[in-house]
């Protein structure tokens, strides 16, 4: 087990290396941040440009530059954008706690919610209730989550206030609070994240409630099920105890990998929302090839996918004693 | 959300028509069981009528579509006025836009685009997914495991974030825009799409050749002496094409979602060319307005195609791997 | 020779070193427009043996005794100094016309008084000095640098209101304590955010927010119908027109005279009209006179652009200069079809609209035009002061003075010898053109001025410089639940509702707020650099806190304002 581990570990860092060095190559490429500097600062001089060069280590081969980049980063020296010249770590703390908060609030909720209908409908397979989750479930995965976030915020927000004849929004449109407030609200942070988080939560649920569903099935008809059923375990127990076990590894999995999604499916709801998350800061940097902007949060994501999978293995791994991939 | 790529998985619990057909009397074919399990699926097969109906509505766009797709409609009393922001009624079926544009014309024109971008999407992907994914797995070893470390580098990265990056890169970069395709084209978007999509089937197939691998029959066969080509062609490949069409299948389904929220952002085809995404970014906050159906036939349109594709798939998957299990990495 | 005592050749010495230094601050402060404007290209006066300008105009500028800034600390010339040297020096200050023809500002009789002297008799005077720098409040004590200041900050003001918060989510305007006029804000307190997807109509129907100011578009009316909801459009002195960017050395496809000219003559105004303009305001007609407005003085000649749609001749002009129409429909020559970037601002649906409605259209001309757009940031901070387009579309706002030099004239086309920092973002010259806008600026005579002007509006027509469209109205919509009767919207024409919102703005709400949804936001709040190129940020923070000598009216004049004892005393020397 242990080598397993570090057999996975010793792979991760070259993995990690490599994956951030095309990442670093092929932003740079995208966002050409020499001239989106030139964008900016219309008026600057040769020198002035030859002064950010320097400053943002841009001379030298790409593998010079990657690695230099790097040293700035560990020492978190992330320089400023380009665009209005502002601090990159303070924008971009802030904003992933935001978006750490919807996430993690999201995957919770959707996670809890989607296992119990997976498992509800596994226990009363074909029944009425299993046939309206399916369905759901399948419109929840088509429906693309921009379609589903314009809806929800179109009805929430606007009509049913219209109907109600209220004067307040019955739902927030937009935004982490209302506007004017300045200090922490519990009260108000959560009623702004009402609506992002059931747009996130409703991809979730419909992925996790369908792989619950199979995985428990699976399990059920297997012959390990049906000896322990035949030792005369009460029928509760038997999936309490052995059937979510084994039927949490492809869930497990599915988890693990979902992190770099749920990070991309929060651009989209993040921006309808004006909710300011990573989501949102990435896809406004990438609009404006906000060089500095982009690459630290990249960085961050690819990092975290990386060590996410490496979790993953080693709980996969955990759960069932049979896998030792290596 | 989670890898959209990733099928999702059917429900485990097929009627096992071969058990029961050690009984009857009658045999068929493996074809005429997959079929005949297609047809059980219902969903499968309301959504295939369904989705026939639209992809021949939009094929046959030019003959149907009583507008042109960039047409602004002059307005019946003549002058330089065209029809503007006319709701649903019998000559415009779907109303038309700001500028007088029939919706339905659109929407049959831009149904061309998005399915041409899904489907196209899908064979590339399952082309090149199956090639690479057969051959790591026959032969193993090392190459497998090259074919496997290489995919895991890629395996939850977001897709949308990797999508716009590659996206931006030829508007900066001419050598992607002559590789990878022009910015804004259809070429570009199905480009970038199987760059993304490839690896799903890869490792499908992989898995399947895998465990066919060390079944009898190939051993058999190589003990007749059937070369590797003729193994992988006539024993491997026809046992693959199951997985392989499910896979694609979703493919088409997730293709035509990425490029309706790429499109909606700004950084997906261009924008004079009807889309369904470019509908939807087009129609913006026309709710507000009161324009109601500049965005809810699209965004129909776009949710009934996914969806019947997706059940499609479901179907498809019980008829073709009945006792498959729910497809996860590793 | 009889030996000088050494005193007078210390002098001596001490005058030719000041010749020199002046002679020298003279070429980097002036740049290239100096003194006069000679004939010659944008040179100015290179020779540094000239001696110190004489001064054609003196401005003298009382300031209130009473006039203090939010610390407590007076404004005094200082202030003045600050901003002049700022205005003029900061790299990245998109404005120096005007500010380059004045010799020195310095303080007058006491520290209240500042005294400025022009090279020129600069009739558009009132342009500057319209927002003031606070002296102490910036890091460099010279104030030739306030590039770095000013992010996200306004601290210290001399308005009704102080800017007590600014992020890129929100801005707070609190009521100024020290303020010391009669026109208090009646308001606790002004909230902005920022609602760039559509401007602030939903917030604003759901009640999020109290008061937006969006761009009309078809449609505008139904969104903003409700019970509690109010709206007002105001014609002012905006216009919205195409214009052409023709830059020699950028090589754009309109450098090009000839196909200019026919693509100029290609555009079907009267079709925009019908199904742009017309659906949002019936019965209101094309503006047919360049960079000026009907409403606002004798500049405006209506009828120069009359016949600019002219789809033979564009033909004509072409196969002329050896175009052909190739297979694909479009003019070609020598092998090469050029592409149109027509630039615009997202989200923006009138302007989306009109890029959808034109493109088939000059593609069936023969002309291959394709959409490039950009955020509002990106298109009015960056791309268009760059000149990184073809065409644009744009709204302008016609100031109360008519002159046009700072835009227009040869020696603002952004180049080497003006640092890259000219205004005129359609890189054309006009030799002629730029004398005759000199010669307008100091001329007094309001007639012989708009017959001047009048020749300038007809070298637009001439040069294929740009398209006028038509005069804009601004709308103002709030909820009247929120905010007492028709303030608000009365002055829509010139956002003069955020100029005078102290007083108009009287709030019905519980805590005595309003909430304002901006339909963009700009970068930093700094009045100097790139981000005062954003109209909100002007609008919404420098307005309403920084003091400044004039005001515009609705109707486009100007008034004092309460940082002035008196009006100041303009004195021509001769």
């Amino acid at each position: 087990m242990a080598r397993f581990i570090a057999l996975r570990a010793a792979w991760a860092i070259p993995v990690l290396f490599i994956v951030t060095f095309l990442t670093f190559w092929a932003v740079k490429s995208a966002t050409d941040p020499v001239q989106s500097y030139l964008r900016v600062n219309t008026r600057a001089t040769p020198e002035m440009v030859e002064v950010y060069k320097e400053k943002h280590g841009l001379i030298g081969s790409t593998p010079e530059q990657y690695f230099r980049w790097l040293g700035n980063f560990v020492t978190l020296e992330w320089g400023n954008s380009i665009k209005g010249n502002r601090p990159v770590w303070p924008d971009l703390k802030a904003a992933m706690v935001n978006s750490l908060i919807l996430g993690i609030t999201a995957s919770i909720v959707g996670i809890t919610i989607g296992l119990g209908i997976g498992i509800f409908s596994a226990l009363r397979q074909y029944s009425k209730f299993d046939t309206a989750a399916t369905g759901a479930s399948f419109v929840g995965i088509s429906m693309p989550p921009f379609v589903s976030a314009v809806l929800l915020q179109v009805f929430f927000a606007i009509l049913i206030t219209r109907w109600l004849g209220l004067d307040k929004p019955f739902l927030p449109v937009a935004g982490i609070y209302p506007p004017g407030q300045t200090t922490f609200d519990l009260g108000l942070r959560a009623k702004h994240m009402i609506l992002p988080v059931t747009v996130v939560a409703i991809q979730i649920i419909a992925v996790y409630s369908r792989y619950m569903r199979a995985s428990l099935l699976d399990v059920k008809g297997s012959d390990y099920m049906r000896t322990a059923r035949a030792k005369g375990i009460s029928e509760r127990k038997v999936i309490m105890h052995h059937a979510m076990r084994n039927a949490m590894i492809p869930v497990v999995t599915v988890a693990a990998i979902d992190f770099g999604a749920i990070v991309g499916g929060l651009i989209i709801t993040e921006r309808i929302f004006e909710f300011h998350g990573t989501g949102d800061y990435l896809l406004t940097a990438l609009g404006n090839g906000d060089f500095p902007q982009i690459m630290p949060l990249m960085f961050v994501i690819v990092s975290s996918v990386i060590i996410f999978n490496l979790l993953a293995d080693v709980t996969y791994a955990w759960l069932d004693p049979r896998i030792r991939l290596g | 959300m989670v890898d959209i790529l990733t099928p999702i998985p059917g429900p485990a619990d097929a009627p096992q028509l071969d058990e029961l057909e050690g009984i009857a009397v009658e045999s068929a074919s493996p074809t005429q069981l997959a079929m005949r399990r297609y047809r059980h699926h219902r969903a499968a097969m309301i959504s295939s009528v369904v989705l026939l109906l639209i992809t021949l509505a939009c094929v046959f766009a030019g003959v149907i579509a009583p507008y042109g797709e960039n047409e602004a409609v002059d307005s019946a009393d003549g002058g330089l006025r065209k029809e503007i922001l006319v709701p649903p009624n019998s000559q415009f079926w779907m109303g038309t836009d700001s500028i007088g544009r029939d919706l339905y014309s659109r929407v049959l024109y831009g149904g061309r685009v998005s399915l041409f971008v899904g489907i196209a999407s899908a064979i590339s992907a399952g082309l090149i997914g199956t090639a690479l994914g057969s051959f790591a797995g026959f032969r193993g070893g090392r190459i497998d495991n090259g074919l496997m470390r290489f995919t895991d580098l890629f395996i939850g990265l977001p897709l949308l974030v990797l999508l716009i990056i590659m996206r931006l890169l030829p508007e900066k970069q001419p050598w992607a825009a002559t590789v990878l395709g022009e910015p804004g084209s259809k070429r570009l978007m199905v480009t970038l799409i199987t760059l993304v999509a490839w690896m799903t089937t890869a490792r499908i197939v992989r898995g399947v050749v895998l465990s066919l691998k060390e079944k009898e029959f190939v051993e058999a066969a190589r003990a007749v002496g059937a070369s590797d080509k003729r193994i992988i062609m006539r024993h491997l490949v026809p046992n693959t094409i199951g997985p392989i069409v499910v896979s694609m299948t979703f493919i088409v389904a997730a293709a035509i979602g990425l490029e309706s929220t790429l499109s909606f952002f700004g950084f997906g085809l261009d924008p004079t060319q009807a889309s369904w995404g470019n509908l939807l970014a087009d129609a913006g906050t026309s709710v507000i307005t009161g324009k109601w159906w500049l965005v809810l036939f699209p965004a129909l349109v776009l949710l009934i195609t996914i969806l019947c594709i997706n059940f499609m798939g479901d179907g498809l998957r019980d008829a073709l791997d009945p006792k498959q299990e729910p497809q996860v990495a590793g | 020779m009889k030996t000088m005592s050494n005193r007078p050749r210390w002098l001596l010495l001490l005058f030719v070193f000041a010749l020199v230094v002046a002679a020298c601050a003279e070429d980097t402060a002036t740049s290239t427009t100096g003194a006069a404007e000679t004939t010659t290209t944008a040179g100015g006066p290179t020779t540094s043996t000239e001696p110190a300008v004489t001064s054609a105009m003196t401005i003298t500028y009382d300031i209130n005794p009473d006039a203090v800034w939010s610390d407590g600390t007076p404004v005094t010339a200082a202030d003045f100094i600050c901003t002049y040297n700022a205005a003029l020096n900061t790299p990245g200050s998109i404005s120096t016309a005007g500010w380059d023809q004045i010799i020195s500002v310095a303080a007058g009789a006491s520290d209240k008084q500042v005294v400025a002297e022009f090279a020129t008799v600069y009739a558009p005077y009132k342009g500057l000095f319209y927002w003031i720098i606070p002296a102490h409040g910036v890091t460099d004590p010279s104030c030739m640098d306030v590039s770095q200041d000013f992010l996200d900050a306004l601290p210290l003001s001399a308005r009704p209101w102080q800017l007590t918060s600014w992020s890129l989510d929100q801005a707070i305007l609190e009521p100024n304590p020290t303020y010391w006029g009669d026109d208090k804000p009646i308001a606790a307190r002004i909230v902005q955010v920022p609602r760039a997807e559509d401007g602030g109509i939903a917030s604003l129907g759901a009640g999020e927010v109290d008061f937006i100011f969006p761009q009309a578009f078809a449609g505008i009316s139904d969104a903003l119908a409700g019970d509690n909801i109010k709206f007002v459009a105001g014609y002012g002195t905006n216009y919205e027109g195409l214009y052409f960017q023709q830059g020699e050395e950028r090589n754009g496809p309109f450098a090009d005279d000839t196909f200019r000219a026919a693509f100029s003559k290609s555009v079907d105004r009267e079709l925009i009209l019908a199904n742009i303009y017309d659906p949002i305001f019936p019965g209101a007609p094309l503006l047919q006179c360049g960079l000026w407005v009907p409403t606002v003085g004798p500049w405006c000649q209506n009828d120069q652009f009359t016949n600019s749609y002219d789809p033979e001749g564009a033909v004509a002009l072409l196969e002329g200069d050896g175009w052909t129409l190739n297979g694909d429909g479009f003019w070609e020559k020598d092998g090469a079809v050029p592409e149109i970037k027509w630039m615009i601002n997202t989200p923006n649906p009138r302007r989306e609209s009109t890029q959808a409605l034109m493109i088939p259209e000059f593609a069936a001309a023969g002309f291959n035009v394709v959409a490039d757009n950009g955020d509002a940031d990106q298109v009015f901070q960056q791309r268009l002061p760059a000149g990184d387009y073809d065409l644009a579309m744009y709204i302008n706002t016609a100031s109360p003075d008519p002159t046009v030099t700072s835009i227009m004239s040869c020696s603002q086309v952004p180049g080497p010898e003006n640092n890259n920092q000219g205004q005129n973002s359609v890189f054309w010259c006009n030799e002629d053109a730029s004398a005759l806008m000199q010669e307008s600026d100091v001329t007094a005579d309001e007639a012989a001025r708009a017959d001047l002007i009048h020749q300038i509006g007809q070298t637009l027509v001439d040069d294929s410089v740009m398209l006028p469209l038509f005069q804009f109205p601004n709308v103002a919509a709030w909820r009247t639940d929120r905010i007492e009767g028709d303030a608000p919207g009365a002055d829509a024409s010139n956002y003069r509702a955020f100029n005078n919102s102290s007083q108009l703005w009287q709030p019905l709400t519980d805590n005595n707020e309003i909430i304002i949804g901006a339909e963009q936001w700009p970068e930093c709040v700094n009045p100097v650099t790139e981000c005062a190129n954003s109209s909100w940020m002007v609008w919404t923070t420098a307005f309403p806190v920084l003091p400044g000598v004039w005001d515009t009216t609705a109707d486009g004049g100007t008034v004092l304002t309460n940082l002035m004892a008196g009006e100041p005393v303009v004195t021509v020397n001769e």
